[in-house]
């Protein structure tokens, strides 16, 4: 089984990429010729025969006895003085986990995606995309080193851009995408700069060991700065240590990707695209690329301390920041979309507190739920007629049986009610929070676990439950049912996904066994503290309550009292407006970041027109200006002195030629009289 | 004692040049022109002559003045022959009307 893995693990990239390169350049052709039932077989049987190749990479691991690591060395990629970078594939737990996660939410999402698209001009390009995105995730996801995975990276932005922008004949969407491709460009130069100075400070660290044997291991593969992560101690850059610099640059690649503050504006506007993508790439996959980052770098990030608390602080800030700005959204998909961000706050707020496995745990439980939550929203999408505005929804239970039940099971998940997925990782985030010492964070999470069940009850409730308020679509009601069976499907999984999940990281506390950190372990270590169990139960019934009051006062103030919060609203209304205008961070940057780059263009453009065009034209008008005086000096002095010379001779001729008479008697009279001259002149002197 | 001396030839001599350069200058007939042209070259003939007879160095002066005659006689026939050609053209041999190079 190693041995397969080791030999063969590379098809399970090549089988997305085949699917995305069959679909790309003959997908027009089969559409037009058979159908679209062969474009999504084909994109499905490669997602599934990768997804097989991932339980076969997981049952390798867990059947062997040191293996904790496999690596597939496909071919030495780059290999430039003492740059070395091999494309070679990385499987241990943590990516296992991670292309579990991947193949098997993608092909569900894929399977979701054959009803969702029905009809659609763009079907094979979709899958095309899609396919690529698989390919490039597990590229990202199975580097061996920072230089693949910066091309997995990068293919997953752009699978993103091209996916978000899928609809690209209407402006918005194409602006959508545009701006999850800029920001993400943002956050990827931090990235690519944290790849630099690693690579510089290794080097510097292997100068001052006075070694450059590396053992025949590429110095940015994950292998080698594992083992020899030490080499940064000491390091200093810019009065900083290296290893801070490092793992803040990364950090602002994962803020760009996973969507943290400053950089999370791209996600929101990125539910332009298609609701599969959304809940594949915006929800369970792409977006958990920076807490993979970090899972993946634990040993760099462990050594800066003051990195971690960074990294744990946004977590928890933008956690609490986009719950609350979800509270007062309309958008179906904005609410969700919000909620990603919030629930990706808490992943790295566990990621900050060296909960890797945790967080990583809560990666998983959240690609579940969250992915089951966008696909149940995007079958409401679907039989409500493309409508996103809850206000106009409600009532949909009747109509959608299935999608209200898989919905309901993963909003409870989300919610952090027991025993469901969502409570036990988010609890073991805030659990191992708390025992980190960081008591603000804790609340700070807590609060947000409130606000999560609140306002994913509300937009539960005003989905579901009450009357239906399609105002401009009375007549569509009759016509709401159910999606078909290719859709339902995911979402019955994914809800059993999303309610069992959970079984797997049971806290020992609660009478389990950590599977899930034990089978990590290899990865993360164990970080097992001193055990304050009463400690650890009060908390889990801390955010077990918290939780059940969160979606009491969801139901108290939606489906009880559905009049209070417009009134509450308009008794705090410039919080209200805050919130619900999402702080006015959009106009905020468009403000400081797109008008300062629009006057930065207009002084440059002033510049150019003023100064450099002005001295431009100036030189040449000074070159014409002398030109003029050489050309009058040509007219003028030279053609003057050669005209004068010919005229002066015409005149000395005019005169001359008078002399000339053609007379014989004259010639010859000149002659004597000149030859008298001569003899007197003889004679004389 | 000789009566006859060199200056005698060379007043001689120089009557004839005169006579000569005289007849070109007053002449308007080209003819005429011609002729004082034939007298001067006689002169120079007669000089030739008169200075190797009183030198007293062989015949050398001789020699030159039969080459002048015959130089002369040679020279009236391209001149009559131009002659010819001008009178054909010009219908007249005036020397004053002979101005075509007039400048």
């Amino acid at each position: 089984m190693q041995e397969f893995v080791m030999k063969y693990g590379f098809l399970l990239l090549v089988f997305p990429l085949l699917g995305a390169f069959l679909n790309g350049i003959f997908g027009r052709y089969i559409l037009r010729r058979y159908g679209e039932a062969p474009i999504g077989l084909l994109a499905c049987a490669s997602v599934f025969m990768s997804f097989v190749l991932s339980i076969a990479v997981f049952l390798a691991l867990n059947d062997s006895e040191n293996g904790s690591r496999i690596i597939c060395n496909a071919y030495t990629w780059l290999n430039a003085g003492n740059l070395r970078a091999d494309a070679a594939f990385l499987f241990d737990p943590l990516s296992s986990i991670m292309i579990l996660v991947v193949t098997g939410v993608g092909l569900l999402i894929h399977i979701y995606s054959l009803g969702y698209m029905k009809g659609d001009s763009g079907y094979y390009r979709f899958f095309a995309y899609l396919n690529l995105f698989i390919f490039s995730m597990l590229l990202l996801v199975l580097a061996d080193n920072m230089f693949l995975m910066f091309i997995g990276w990068e293919g997953v932005g752009l699978c993103s851009y091209l996916l978000i922008s899928f609809w690209y004949t209407e402006k918005e969407n194409a602006i959508a995408g545009n701006k999850a491709f800029i920001v993400n460009r943002i956050g990827d130069a931090g990235f690519l700069i944290g790849i630099f100075i690693l690579f510089w400070a290794v080097r510097q660290g292997l100068a001052a060991a006075g070694t450059f044997d590396t053992e025949g291991l590429s110095i940015l593969s994950f292998q080698f700065l594992e083992k020899n992560i030490s080499l940064l101690n000491g390091i200093e850059l810019y009065g900083a240590s290296a290893a801070t610099i490092i793992c803040l640059c990364l950090f602002i690649g994962a803020t760009g990707k996973s969507a943290q503050i400053p950089l999370y504006v791209w996600l929101p506007d990125a539910m332009a695209g298609p609701t599969p993508v959304s809940a594949l790439i915006h929800a369970a996959t792409m977006v958990t690329a920076g807490v993979y980052m970090i899972g993946r770098l634990n040993f760099l990030f462990a050594m800066s301390p003051l990195a971690l608390g960074i990294i744990a602080a946004t977590g928890a800030v933008t956690a609490l920041f986009a719950a609350t700005i979800g509270c007062a959204q309309f958008d179906i998909k904005k609410i969700l979309a919000y909620s990603t961000i919030s629930q990706l706050g808490y992943m790295f707020l566990g990621m900050g507190v060296s909960a890797y496995s945790a967080g990583i745990f809560h990666l998983m439980t959240h690609a579940f739920f969250k992915a089951c939550l966008f696909l149940g929203a995007g079958s409401v999408i679907i039989g409500m007629h493309h409508e996103q505005d809850i206000r106009n929804m409600g009532g949909v239970r009747k109509y959608m049986p299935v999608t209200f039940a898989a919905f309901l099971i993963a909003m409870l998940s989300i919610s952090g009610i027991p025993p469901l997925a969502g409570f036990f990782s988010k609890d073991e985030i805030l659990w191992k929070t708390w025992e980190s010492g960081h008591h603000i964070l804790w609340l700070t999470g807590l609060a947000t676990a409130g606000l999560t069940a609140f306002y994913m009850t509300r937009l539960l409730v005003l989905t579901f439950f009450g009357k239906n308020r399609g105002s401009k679509k009375d007549c569509a009601v009759h016509k709401i049912k159910e999606s078909p069976f290719s859709m339902t499907m995911p979402l019955i999984v994914l809800a059993l996904f999303s309610a069992a999940a959970g079984f797997l990281g049971l806290p020992e506390a609660l009478g389990g066994f950590n599977r899930f950190e034990f089978f990590l372990s290899p990865v993360f270590g164990s970080h097992r503290g001193a055990s304050h169990e009463s400690m650890e139960y009060m908390l889990t019934a801390a955010s077990a309550i918290v939780a059940v009051i969160g979606i009491f006062s969801g139901v108290f103030f939606y489906l009880v009292k559905p009049e209070l919060p417009a009134r509450i609203a308009k008794k705090i209304r410039p919080i209200y407006n805050l919130i619900y205008n999402k702080y006015f961070i959009d106009e905020l940057y468009s403000f400081i970041f797109v008008s300062g780059t629009g006057i930065i263009t207009a002084v440059l453009s002033a510049f150019d027109r003023y100064v450099i065009d002005l001295t431009v034209n100036l030189s040449g008008y000074i070159l014409r200006l002398m030109a003029h005086i050489i050309d009058w000096f040509d007219r003028r002095a030279v053609d003057g002195i050669v005209n004068s010379a010919a005229g002066i001779t015409l005149i000395a001729g005019a005169y001359l030629r008078k002399a000339q008479t053609g007379r014989l008697q004259a010639y010859v009279m000149l002659l004597i009289i000149a030859l008298a001259i001569g003899v007197f002149y003889k004679a004389i002197f | 004692m000789e009566i006859i001396t060199l200056q005698s030839f060379l007043i001689v001599s120089l009557i004839l040049f005169l006579t000569g350069l005289y007849t070109i200058v007053s002449r308007k007939n080209i003819i005429g022109i011609y002729m004082g042209i034939e007298l001067i070259l006689n002169s120079s003939a007669l000089n030739f002559a008169s200075f190797s007879r009183f030198a007293g160095r062989g015949l050398e002066g001789q020699v030159f003045s039969i080459f002048i005659i015959v130089l002369a006689a040679a020279e009236a026939a391209v001149a009559l022959a131009l002659l010819l050609a001008v009178f054909k053209r010009q219908r007249g041999i005036d020397a004053d009307k002979l101005n075509i190079l007039k400048g």
